[in-house]
């Protein structure tokens, strides 16, 4: 079976320190994956081996069955690399022609590609001027855009979002949306909400070692005996909506860690509808809420 | 790949030639080379057909001059113009986006041809106007353009390791005053050191062939069709130090 990455028993020394050690995983071309993990945890450092930026020391590494850097993997994977800066020379326009032209665009349906994702990034007006020119959150854009020209297989994603405002930043949340049907996207990210709105599956790494694979949004799914409801109000005592709550039939834990938010543990076999009674017993007692989650957030699922 | 070095070449021959700080440098060469044909070449031919009474051949000397000047220029120009070829784009890390859409190995012949290319022009520039510049002020004829050929073809043998020194040095260093620093040395001290070898170790001599420009003294006995014995060593450093360039390039992390 060729999946889309393959990594196996991935490790990566930098002398005497180890940004890698043992990670293996495998991912399926489909929903968009995150990868999460404190700053060190070696995630630029796995970005930069798939995009064969260096070798690891030693493990397996595949990518649509290829060895990264393999000419079969020319225009099928692009990235948006840490800190990289597009050539202060030329417009950008002209250095998007470019990178479609080396993707195999003749120079006129480079230049349509190169206006598309410019457009798509909102750049439109800024296609003649040069990265210099450009603010930090525009050469970020012009950068995502280069990784969207042509319809690449995977996009990796170096916190695509750090450094960006709301506005630019919930645009490219849409567009990797968007393109999520026909790319994958690898996104490396410590915005955990931003993660948990995209993101099917969660690698989480920690100091240099693949701590937990998470299928984030397919444990909402299921019903399971230990299940879990989360729940955002918005004003609320704590100590009666726990005391009500824990009445509740199936219900075996209410606990609180934020301000408002609460984690509901049920027995999902016994009572596999307990987010309807849970919003009856708000109506009852004149409760209102911000969110209601099916499951624990990523947050929880990964740091609790 | 091949492809892919058109479209690389394409770029960077617009940088040089179609840029505005590109369009500076040709200029500021342009002006420094008028200089160097006024004085070093043209100037310095009169003088000696005035040294020698009834001299007869202006065509031959004119072009042996120019070849000895543009014999030090070019590798001397090459050192500064060539020596950006990859560093600043891997510090910048420009090459990371390049990498993801064609192989090193496209990258570091195509910038390297990118050079050779640049350079010839402007050797055929030089040759071009010492040619018109003899036809103007001297008793040249048309048919001493073959002189002109032969120069400006040595010329560009001559240049070859250099910019392939150039290669794999910008391949290696970070910056391009980087790269024009250990090419200095490489050139002037590596030499030096080879040469004090020579007197201690018998047959270290055999070392200067890794240094680019050791024909420079050999070359200046040769006259016309002859300079092109030599040959083989300016295009056999040119193949080791691409060779050991595209290594580097293989083998560095970006």
């Amino acid at each position: 079976m060729s999946y889309l990455i393959e990594c196996e028993n991935l490790t990566k020394n930098y002398g005497l320190k180890r940004a890698l050690d043992q990670v293996s995983f495998t991912c399926q071309a489909g929903e968009p994956i995150a990868l999460v993990g404190p700053n060190g945890a070696g995630k630029t450092t796995l970005f930069s081996i798939l995009c064969n930026y260096f070798n690891g020391s030693s493990g397996k590494v595949r990518i649509l069955g290829h060895e990264p850097g393999a000419k079969q993997l020319y225009g099928q994977v692009a990235a948006l690399p840490q800190d990289a800066l597009l050539d202060p020379a030329f417009p950008l326009l002209k250095q998007l022609m470019f990178y479609a032209q080396l993707k195999g665009f003749s120079r006129r349906a480079a230049r349509v590609e190169a206006l598309r994702v410019l457009e798509l990034m909102d750049l439109s007006a800024s296609a003649k001027q040069l990265p210099t020119q450009l603010s930090h959150g525009m050469r970020k854009r012009a950068a995502i855009a280069q990784a969207l020209l042509g319809s690449p297989k995977l996009v990796l994603l170096d916190e695509p979002t750090a450094g960006l405002d709301p506005s630019n930043a919930k645009n490219i949340r849409q567009q990797i949306s968007n393109l999520a049907a026909d790319t994958t996207f690898l996104i490396s990210s410590h915005n955990i909400q931003e993660l948990e709105r995209l993101c099917d599956t969660v690698l989480h790494l920690e100091q240099g070692q693949l701590k937990q694979t998470l299928q984030h949004k397919n444990t909402h799914k299921q019903n399971i005996q230990q299940s879990f409801l989360t729940i955002v109000l918005d004003s609320v005592s704590k100590q009666s909506f726990i005391e009500n709550i824990s009445q509740l039939h199936g219900v075996s834990s209410v606990l609180s860690e934020n301000k408002n938010e609460f984690v509901i543990a049920y027995d999902g076999l016994k009572v596999p509808d307990l987010d309807q009674k849970l919003l009856q017993k708000l109506a009852q007692q004149s409760w209102t809420y911000r969110r209601l989650i099916k499951g624990k957030t990523l947050e929880e699922q990964l740091f609790s | 790949m091949f492809s892919a070095m058109k479209i690389i070449i394409s770029l960077e021959l617009e940088r040089t030639f179609a840029s505005r700080q590109g369009f500076i440098y040709i200029l500021a060469f342009a002006f420094f080379w008028y200089l160097l044909l006024k004085y070093a070449v043209f100037n310095e031919t009169l003088m000696m057909m005035n040294m020698v009474a009834g001299a007869d051949g202006i065509a031959d000397k004119l072009f042996a001059n120019y070849f000895k000047v543009g014999m030090y220029f070019f590798p001397l120009l090459c050192l500064f113009i060539a020596a950006n070829q990859t560093g600043s784009d891997r510090e910048r890390g420009t090459l990371r986006f390049m990498t993801l859409y064609c192989s090193r190995d496209a990258i570091f012949f195509a910038r390297f041809l990118s050079q050779v290319v640049i350079h010839y022009i402007l050797i055929l520039f030089s040759a071009l106007s010492t040619l018109l510049y003899g036809l103007y002020g001297g008793d040249l004829s048309f048919q001493d353009i073959s002189h002109s050929l032969i120069s400006g073809a040595n010329l560009a043998l001559i240049v070859l390791p250099f910019i392939a020194l150039m290669a794999a040095l910008s391949a290696t260093v970070k910056s391009p005053r980087q790269a024009t620093f250990y090419a200095g040395i490489i050139w002037s001290i590596a030499s030096g050191i080879i040469s004090l070898m020579g007197h201690y170790v018998p047959g270290a001599e055999i070392l200067n062939m890794l240094v680019p420009g050791m024909q420079f003294s050999q070359l200046t006995s040769l006259n016309g069709s002859a300079m092109f014995s030599l040959a083989y060593i300016p295009l056999v450093q040119c193949a080791v130090l691409l060779l050991l360039g595209r290594e580097i390039m293989r083998r560095r992390s970006l």
